[in-house]
């Protein structure tokens, strides 16, 4: 983390949420040339808890082998802060547009035709498939990310 | 340029394309083959949609869908829903499933959040979806393959389409037939000798008479280096 370290034109937000089942980083800003700005990270306490699994089938693989929840804790933070690292690094904005492009046609097609329409238009299904690709892809590169820090050796 | 090699340069173009063109379709195919499923219409009518309301599940949100297809899931209709947002770390999902000659619809949820859903191998609700599933199967597993295909499909419907089976221990009984049932052990990958990793053991009872196999217990538990499994 020693680049998000030093960049001193970044600043990370950090919230706390009591009930949700996921914490989470959005709110990415990026100046005029394309660097991050700002970001928000906000930590769910449930994911906290090593009662609670982290899920292998989403992507996190080193994540769900976790049995203590001290370790479950700092594994959390440190994957967040992990796709703040994501989208800064070179072609992260890109991805994150792409993202959001995809989410809000697909968001309007499915609101237009319905799932089973939609998912029979190519460009719907290409986007929808892009999406769960591009997830399973960053959850994953920041499962490894979150464990080279904080694993157990 | 000489005329034979205008021909191969034309050939590897084309193979090129046609191998590109593989790539770019495949991950579709099964947002598409979903999107055809007669199960996918059901869940779209106002029976099936209450359904999934009774879960929390509106599929007027973004869902990518699979269809999950195994020789283990003949004549039932198996689907995947995985929440699609561009936002990180919602990895919300669930499954559906409806056995041929049944009007039940399962729904299995398997994640929320970054969360799997609690004790989703064991819950009995799950295993007696199973189970109606084997009960449906015009065939029962009786080679090593057979049961390996079905654990795997069990482990499939609760969201880990990516497990390895884990080859038994030497000195542990490991019968996998048709009357003696199987246990099998499946890991997210393959075990690393330095890292710890999740093993979910299922035990398969056999056929006995009239009754088809069943799927009994399914465990998960965390495999630490120094243990062995």
């Amino acid at each position: 983390m020693e680049r998000l370290n030093d960049n001193k034109s970044l600043t990370v937000h950090v919230g706390w949420d009591s009930k949700s089942m996921a914490s989470t980083t959005g709110d990415f800003k990026f100046n005029a040339a394309g660097s991050l700005t700002e970001a928000t990270v906000t930590l769910a306490a449930k994911t906290g808890d090593a009662n609670n699994h982290m899920s292998a089938g989403a992507g996190y693989v080193h994540g769900s082998t976790i049995t203590d929840s001290k370790l479950q804790g700092a594994y959390v933070v440190a994957h967040e802060l992990a796709h703040v690292e994501q989208a800064e690094a070179p072609g992260g904005k890109e991805l994150i547009d792409q993202r959001h492009a995809d989410a809000e046609f697909t968001q309007r097609k499915y609101s237009e035709m319905g799932i089973q329409n939609a998912l029979k238009n190519p460009a719907v299904a290409a986007a929808s498939q892009r999406l769960v690709d591009s997830s399973r892809q960053l959850e994953s590169g920041a499962d490894q990310r979150a464990w080279d820090i904080v694993g157990q050796k | 340029m000489k005329k034979e090699h205008i021909v191969l340069a034309i050939l590897s173009l084309l193979l090129a394309v046609h191998a590109q063109g593989q790539k770019q379709q495949a991950p579709i195919a099964d947002a598409q083959s979903c999107a055809n499923s007669p199960l996918l219409a059901e869940l779209s009518k106002a029976s099936g949609t209450a359904i999934l309301t009774s879960y929390g599940y509106h599929l007027n949100e973004p869902w990518g869908c699979t269809k999950i297809e195994s020789p283990w899931a003949a004549g039932a209709s198996l689907l995947y829903f995985r929440k699609i947002s561009a936002h990180t770390d919602d990895a919300t999902a669930f499954s559906v499933m409806k056995v041929a000659g049944i009007p039940q619809i399962w729904v299995i949820p398997t994640e929320s959040g970054m969360l799997e859903a609690p004790n989703v191998e064991t819950d009995p609700h799950n295993l007696a979806a199973f189970n109606a599933l084997l009960r449906s199967l015009p065939k029962h597993p009786s080679k090593p393959a057979d049961w390996s295909a079905v654990g795997e499909l069990y482990m499939v419907l609760l969201g880990h389409t990516r497990v390895v089976g884990i080859e038994p221990q030497p000195g542990r009984p490991s019968p996998c037939s048709t009357d003696d049932g199987c246990t099998l052990e499946f890991a997210e990958r393959s075990p690393q000798a330095k890292e710890p990793y999740t093993k979910w053991t299922l035990t398969f009872s056999g056929a006995s008479g009239a009754n088809p196999p069943r799927l009994t217990d399914a465990a998960r538990e965390v495999i630490s280096p120094t243990e062995s499994h």
